[in-house]
């Protein structure tokens, strides 16, 4: 693309104006027929104002947030047959198609209330709802309606909002909930913000199943792995870019050194095709289901006896993801495939791997100096210099972070995964203590685990 | 592609291009294909930043972008048919955008409104769209997060120049501003344009930084 952003070249000050004064809407007649003369003689005044333009939606976007809140969480919904058929728009997302509705809230197990444009936009978005649940169950191969809704509306933003809870359905997933907080050194009002249940309930659950403050026993000496509670955001900074973060995808790994710090993988933390979100861990952004009226159900790793983590998503389109965390003494190997049961090809298929660092002591720093990215490899140092958290997903996947969060990624792209294909690939996540990464970086690639199968 | 489906058959520059009207059969009407459906999300997400951006060209506030732009969804919808391709979809919303948007005005009884003639316009559509198109979803993410980065950046007063803009009509407008601070509005104007300039720049300043860092 040529350069047109020098005021010194092009344009001068009076394409900018002129530009500008169509942006802002106060050009008289003159200076209109001006600029159309400017653009139908000059080509690159055609490019200049796109980009004038294009920019100035992005800053409108940013300095507007409270009103794009309420805009993003407005959805294009299409119901009815025939003659009916139409598209619903504006509708809330905090209700869900097929959800309970004693299931729906809009804040924490306290939050009542809720703001009156969604009280009076109810009685609508019910029937609408109603009417396009039956539409996509009809017509998306009869799955199962969600059972729980989680509201993308809660916005982390307000003080003490909770983001979203799941109460345990029995009593050993109490018990195993209540232990997998404890290890996260999760305080009371967290454990209440993760599964809804009051504080005094909660106590009594911990002294009746004897679960103290103390450190886990490790199995076999292999990481402490767990599935992330919620209750808590995986982030330390950023988190109005992961508004209501699901804990759906999103594992914790312990660090070996200190039986309190923990790192937060999502696997994957979104999914990207072309240009559009097919799957997301959190709400700030519209996805390819969102945008037709259809939330994702919730959903759970499988534990499995050996210590290993697993789960499968699947898409109302016979599209379907899935997940294996095999834990060992230093690293966990991972696994991932997308398969396509629908009738069109996925292109250029981006799975976004993030590994949340700011519960980690040591690794909490907001910077990127402290962060290598090589060969697919994303690593993070300690602030001692002596340890490391490393990530990869195959040399072909792109190695990157966010200071902020802070996090590192290794995300890699499958090209094309055509219908009736399965593609599988593999990651690693490791710590290592010691100084030289580069020799642990070829340790690992020399290990052949990493990559595309 | 069908003859009836192409959008390009309907004379862009005639309100008739975004009306509502039935093409479709009535068998195919009959029936709620989700491939359609499915087809028809994709576009509708491919083409939506562009056409927020193209709209804002037009309607400076963003709860009418969003609006319009349901409008426009609305009608493109009814006019669907699964043999359009992006060009196909991103034409016709275009072009629907543009009416919609000049008939919200109207109705608005904006005075001042001045239109570019639709050939120029559709010029800068084409081109909105082409350059959105050239960016990838994460260049366009590190580009916003490079910019929230510049506007923290700003002073006091220019982020209220900002707010005054933008704001929604929540705060004060632009108007109000220049009287409060006692400067003409064409200054206000001239000092927005400014800070547009100084944010692209440090926008790109940052890019740049990033990719060298």
């Amino acid at each position: 693309m040529a350069d047109l952003s020098s005021p010194d070249s092009f344009p001068d000050d009076e394409v900018v104006g002129l530009v500008d004064g169509l942006i802002d809407g106060h050009l008289d007649e003159e200076s209109q027929r001006r600029l159309e003369e400017l653009l139908k003689s000059d080509s690159r005044l055609a490019d200049y104002c796109a980009e004038r333009i294009l920019f100035n939606s992005k800053l409108a976007d940013l300095v507007a947030p409270s009103r794009l809140e309420l805009i993003q969480n407005r959805r294009l919904l299409i119901e009815g047959n025939g003659e009916d058929r139409r598209v619903v728009v504006g509708q809330s997302q905090m209700a869900q198609i097929g959800g309970r509705s004693g299931d729906l809230f809009l804040a924490g197990p306290e939050g009542k209330s809720r703001p009156s444009w969604w009280m009076s936009a109810l009685p609508w978005s019910l029937a609408a709802l109603f009417a396009v649940g039956a539409f996509f169950v009809w017509s998306f191969q009869n799955r199962p309606a969600p059972e729980t809704v989680f509201p993308e509306q809660v916005s982390t933003r307000a003080a003490g909002a909770t983001p979203w809870f799941r109460k345990p359905t029995s009593a050993s997933e109490t018990k195993y909930w209540l232990q997998n907080m404890a290890w996260h050194r999760f305080s009371l009002n967290e454990m209440k913000a993760a599964t809804g249940l009051p504080k005094d309930e909660i106590s009594s659950a911990l002294e009746k199943y004897g679960i103290k403050d103390e450190a886990p026993t490790l199995k076999d000496d292999k990481l402490l792995v767990l599935p992330y509670p919620g209750g808590r955001h995986p982030r330390l900074g950023y988190q109005k870019h992961a508004v209501n973060p699901r804990r759906d995808t999103k594992i914790s790994v312990f660090t070996p050194w200190d039986a309190d710090g923990y790192v937060v993988l999502d696997v994957p933390e979104a999914i990207n095709l072309d240009r559009f979100v097919y799957y997301l861990s959190h709400s700030d952004l519209p996805t390819f289901w969102s945008l037709q009226g259809y939330q994702l159900p919730p959903l759970e790793w499988e534990r499995h006896e050996d210590g290993k983590l697993s789960y499968e998503r699947h898409f109302p389109n016979g599209v379907s993801f899935g997940a294996e965390v095999t834990p060992g003494k230093s690293e966990l190997r991972l696994q991932a495939w997308l398969r396509n049961e629908s009738a069109s090809e996925l292109r250029n298929v981006n799975l976004q791997n993030c590994v949340l660092l700011g519960r980690a002591e040591g690794f909490s720093e907001q910077s990127m100096d402290n962060k290598v990215f090589k060969d697919g490899f994303a690593a993070a140092r300690s602030a001692d210099g002596q340890r490391w958290a490393i990530v990869s997903w195959g040399e072909t996947a792109r190695p990157w972070g966010i200071s902020e969060c802070p996090c590192i990624h290794s995300d890699p792209r499958i090209k094309v995964c055509h219908p009736g294909e399965t593609v599988e690939l593999r990651g690693w996540f490791s710590f290592y203590e010691g100084a030289d990464l580069d020799a642990e970086l070829e340790r690992i690639k020399s290990v052949g685990w990493v990559g595309g199968l | 592609m069908s003859s009836l489906s192409n959008p390009s058959s309907a004379l862009p520059g005639s309100l008739a291009y975004c009306e509502v009207r039935k093409e479709k059969s009535e068998s195919e009407e009959l029936a709620v294909d989700p491939q359609s459906a499915e087809k028809f999300s994709s576009l509708l997400t491919l083409v939506r930043p562009s056409l927020a951006a193209y709209l804002s060209s037009f309607l400076r506030d963003r709860g009418e972008i969003e609006d319009c732009m349901q409008e426009v969804f609305l009608v493109v919808w009814k006019k669907f048919h699964l043999d359009w391709d992006e060009v196909d979809f991103r034409k016709y919303s275009f072009t629907c955008a543009r009416f919609k948007a000049l008939n919200l005005l109207r109705k608005k009884g904006v005075r001042s409104m001045v239109f570019l003639d639709p050939e120029v316009s559709e010029l800068i559509g084409d081109r909105v769209w082409s350059l959105a198109e050239q960016s990838s979803r994460q260049e366009e993410k590190e580009n916003v997060r490079a910019l929230e980065q510049c506007v923290s950046a700003l002073g006091e007063e220019q982020k209220r120049i900002l707010n005054a803009r933008y704001g929604g009509g929540e705060g004060e407008t632009l108007e109000e501003l220049a009287s409060k601070i006692s400067r003409k509005l064409p200054t206000l104007y001239k000092q927005l344009e400014r800070l547009r300039t100084a944010l692209r720049n440090c926008v790109e300043q940052r890019m740049k930084q990033d990719s060298h860092g």
